[in-house]
Formats: C-alpha cells, structure tokens, sequence
C-alpha cells in the first residue's frame, strides 16, 4: 500500500497473523509431543483457529479501516497464540471453547468496524450505552458468583461458558470518560469551579450512561475491587492526560493507598488478601493457595521454563485466568515472561502513538485511556501473581481464557485501528 | 520422544517468539513519535491565503513559530473583522506544520472542522479564520 511504512505493510502483517497461527501450531505439537500423543488434528485447529480469527480482522481492517497502523494485530495474534497453548495445556476442552469465542470475538470486532465505517467515530462516544447496559444487568443479577473478588456468570451444565460483567465495564467506563473529558475539558482543567459547565453536559449522551456506570461501579467495587480500581486510576490517567493537571495523579495514587489502608476494615475479602499477600507461607493451602502456586510455579520454570506439557501448571489454581502468566512462566521460563511483557509494552507504546496523532481530542482520550487499561490491567494481572500487589485477580487480554476478556481484547484493537485510520484519512 | 529433543524444540519455540516479537519492535521504534505516514503530499511548509476580500494571493513562510491574528502584536496581520488579535498559531516541528487555536473568539477550522486541540497540518489542508481562507502548500 502506498505511503505505508515500508518495514510493516498489510501484507507483512498477514504474515505475522500467519507465523502466529504457525506458533500456536507448533506450540500443540510439542505439548502433544510431550505427552506421547501424536495427533495431526490439534494442531490443524489451533493453526486454522488463530489464522480465521486473526485473518477475519484483518479482512475487517482492509474494508473499513484500509488506513489503520499494520503495527497492532502483529502483536495481539502473537500472544493470543501463546495463550491459545496455553490453556490447550491445562484443559483441551476449554481451548476448544476459547477457539470458539476468539471467532466470535473477531467477528464481533469486524462488525463493529462495519458499523462505524459510515459516521467514523465523531466527536464523542456514543451508541455505547447498550453494551454498558448489558454490563450493569449482569452486574445486578443477584446469583453472580463471587470468587475471591473476580465476578463470574456461568452455566455449569456449558462446561466452562463465563462471562465476566467486569471487562465489560472497564471498556465501556473508558468510552464514556474519554467523552465526558473531551465535552467538558474546560471544566476539569479548571479543577471543579465551574460546576455548571459540568451540569450542562449533554443530557441525553452523557449522564445516563454516566450515572449507570456509577451505579455499575458501586456493584463492582464490593465484589471485584480489582476491577474497581482500575476503573478509578485510568479515569484519574484520563483526566491527566486531557487537562495537564497533576492533581489527579496524586488524587488517584491518594485514593489508591486510602483503599489499600482502609479497604481490609470494609471487606473481609480484601483483609484476607492483603495478610495472603504480605505472608502466603503460612497457609499455602488455604487462601494463600493461589499466590504460593503461583510463585512455585515461575520458580519451578527458572530461566527458560520446564517445556510446554513438562511442568506441572494445573497445580497452579486459576492457571487458565488470571494465573495464566505463572503457568507461562513455569513451562517457557524467565524467557517467555519476558517476551509476553514485551510484547505488551509494544501495544501499549503503539496504542499511545495513535493516540498522539489523533486530531480530535476525543479520539485522543479513546485511544490513550484504551491503552492505559491494556498496560493497567496486565500491570495488575503480572502484579498479583508475582506479589507486587494484593491478588488482584485479574486475567490479562488475549493470554487469559474467557468470553468477555477475549470480546474486549477484540474490540480494544478494533477501537485502535479505527482511531489510527481516522487519523490520517 | 527424547527429553534432549524436547528441550531443543522448546528452545526453538522460545527463539520464534522472540523473533517475532523482535521485528514488531524494530517497526514500532520506526515508528514512535513518527509523523503520520499517509500525509497526502508530505507536510506543509507555509500557507497561501486562497480567499479574503483584501489579501488573496498572500504568501505565508513558516519556518518558524509564528502567530496570525488581527492585532498589531500578531506576526501575521490577518484582515479579517472576524480574526481575534492573537488567533492562532502556527508551528514547524521536525518536518511537520501544527496548529493551534489561541482561544479564538470566532474559531478556527481546519477542512471545515473546528480546532480543539493542536492539530497537525497536512499539504492541501485548508484553514478557515474568519472569513479569511488559506491552503496549506
């Protein structure tokens, strides 16, 4: 394509959906190896899986985003592959199944693509309501499971079939922030004095979907803090980013700590975490449990891993979620680790690159407050396996298994491409 | 399967990824901070002014940082009874021409839309300040 850059074309990008795709082939092939299996199909399907769903996106850029960076998709596919292998590791039945939601999650992507192909993405964001909607539905059904601070909604009799309300939430949350900031930048930039300007905010696009999130929010923040403070410390990024002002740093950092000091006095989910944290050792069985594991199991992968199929990851709890970055780290070592933080830091950097060279500042917000919950929350995942922070029980996009995680993953990108492409259109 | 060819394939795995992962960082760093790479006809590097009662045909240099307006302290007198004194200002960073509005009374629009933010001008663009009309070139 003309004018493209000359080291990563459309048509390169293909080829890296393809080595991906090969990467997650190979990857099966060894775990089958390892195991004495040799079976032609698991790796024909991991390849085929990667390849259509990573090959519809790509489909979907050409038509609607023709001018987007080729430098996203390289890396998203590269680490859907890893974690495609993975979670075919631990459990073949459930890779099947997030096979199945990486389609539908691309199509999804695609679809949205096609359905802002017309208008573009305008000053502001929205139509975004009914998926926020869906969110606080899910939130608000009374018979969610809880587990230890991750909201989960599952059929059991569909072996595994999750969505989580939570990821949902964030995307949405960093939507309506990046339109509220750019409507009323005046307003925040002026600390609060003119409250008006706030009051008068449009009526119809942003406080309905505003006071469902808080609504949302309150839901979140007493069964999955995790997500919660996310939320809060992009918005806090956000509002940095689109006033300069220092303030909400150290607000939301404030806020932070406030949480950490006096979260244990209104949760004893949180209290048990924070003792969890600061000594696994002394219950490895109970709730220290997930940490311990965890930790025995990057130990156990050392410098370069024990192999895909070689270690012992399924006796990492949560391995295929928000654990999944130790069961990397225990079967390709310090190695693999440090490739997946890489290649994360690489979207994050691109991410922030289309941001700078949005022209509305709305679609600058978008695309830097998408980034920010990208690197935010595989901050936070990477935190709490390795003990940086109190569990924090979050699963990273694109490595992790689920419905929801996966479908946000997607749509993230698809956001980004078609921020990218406006740019320069 | 031996053990000794197990390790090796793992090896193997963990070099493909790396290498992937490698060639995606030596584009990224390409790009980092870049311009943006479909500018129609490369950037701008001044304006000709295409539409104005008194000032059609004016020729715009801007090698330098340089403020339009109405005003006796603007770089460049702009003649428009719409123009504010300081209106906005212009700016040539590495290989690229940016705009941005000075808090304007009337507005500034670059191909018809309002500037919000610094904006960064493309060869073609056009800038609307008043009633005034100019072509980046």
């Amino acid at each position: 394509m003309s004018g493209s850059p000359d080291s990563m074309s459309r048509t390169a990008e293909l080829v890296f959906v393809c080595g991906s795709a090969g990467l997650a082939a190979f990857g099966v092939l060894l775990v089958n190896l390892a195991r004495e299996e040799v079976r032609a199909t698991p790796p024909l399907a991991a390849f085929l899986v990667v390849a259509l769903a990573f090959g519809l996106l790509l489909v979907a850029l050409r038509a609607w985003a023709p001018d987007a960076t080729p430098l996203l998709i390289p890396t998203a596919s590269i680490l859907a592959a890893l974690g495609f292998v993975t979670i075919y590791r631990l459990d073949e039945d459930l890779a099947s199944l997030h096979g199945w939601w990486l389609l539908l999650s691309a199509t999804m992507a695609a679809l949205w693509l096609y359905a802002v192909s017309e208008k573009g993405l305008g000053h502001r964001g929205g139509g975004w309501w009914p998926l926020l909607a869906l969110a606080a539905g899910l939130v608000a059904i009374p018979s969610l499971g809880s587990d230890g601070g991750t909201i989960w909604l599952a059929w059991e009799s569909g072996a595994g079939v999750v969505l989580n309300p939570g990821e949902i939430v964030k995307l949405v949350a960093v939507v309506l922030f990046a339109t509220l900031l750019a409507e009323r930048q005046a307003f925040f930039s002026a600390g609060g004095r003119y409250t008006a300007s706030l009051i008068s905010a449009r009526v119809t696009t942003v406080w309905p979907s505003l006071t469902l999130l808080g609504l949302v929010l309150i839901g979140v923040a007493i069964r999955d803090p995790g997500t919660f403070m996310t939320v809060v410390g992009v918005f806090c990024v956000m509002a940095y980013m689109a006033t300069n002002r220092v303030a909400y740093l150290v607000g939301g950092l404030g806020a932070g700590l406030l949480w950490l000091v006096a979260g244990p006095w209104l949760s004893e989910d949180l209290q048990t975490r924070i003792t969890v944290w600061t000594d696994p050792w002394t219950q490895p069985d109970g709730p220290g449990n997930r940490l311990a594991e965890g930790l025995f199991g990057l130990a156990a992968g050392s410098l370069s891993g024990t192999g895909f199929g070689l270690g012992d990851p399924d006796l990492i709890p949560e391995s295929t979620t928000s654990l999944a970055f130790a069961a990397v780290g225990e079967e390709l070592g310090l190695a693999g680790t440090v490739v997946v933080l890489a290649a994360y830091a690489l979207m994050v950097v691109t991410g922030f690159g289309i941001a700078l060279r949005a022209r509305e500042v709305f679609q600058k917000l978008l695309a830097g407050g998408l980034s920010l919950l990208l690197g935010a929350q595989t901050a936070m995942s990477v935190a709490g396996v390795v003990g940086l922070l109190p569990g924090t029980a979050m699963p990273i996009p694109f490595l992790s298994y689920g419905l929801s995680l996966t479908m946000v993953g997607f749509i993230l990108l698809a956001v980004l491409a078609r921020v990218s492409h406006e740019e320069r259109v | 399967m031996p053990a000794a060819i197990l390790v090796a394939l793992k090896f193997i795995f963990v070099a493909l990824v790396y290498l992937l992962v490698w060639r995606v960082a030596t584009a990224v760093a390409e790009h980092v901070g870049a311009k943006p790479w479909r500018v129609l006809g490369g950037p701008g590097t001044g304006l000709t002014v295409v539409r104005s009662d008194t000032q059609n045909g004016l020729e715009i240099d801007v090698r330098q940082p340089i403020v339009l307006g109405s005003g006796s302290e603007a770089d460049v007198h702009i003649d428009d009874a719409y123009a504010s004194d300081l209106h906005a200002r212009l700016d040539p960073e590495e290989g690229s021409l940016t705009l941005a509005d000075l808090g304007s009374t009337s507005g500034t629009y670059v191909n018809g839309k309002r500037v919000t933010a610094v904006v960064a001008l493309s060869r073609g663009d056009s800038i609307q300040i008043g009633k005034t009309v100019m072509e980046v070139k």
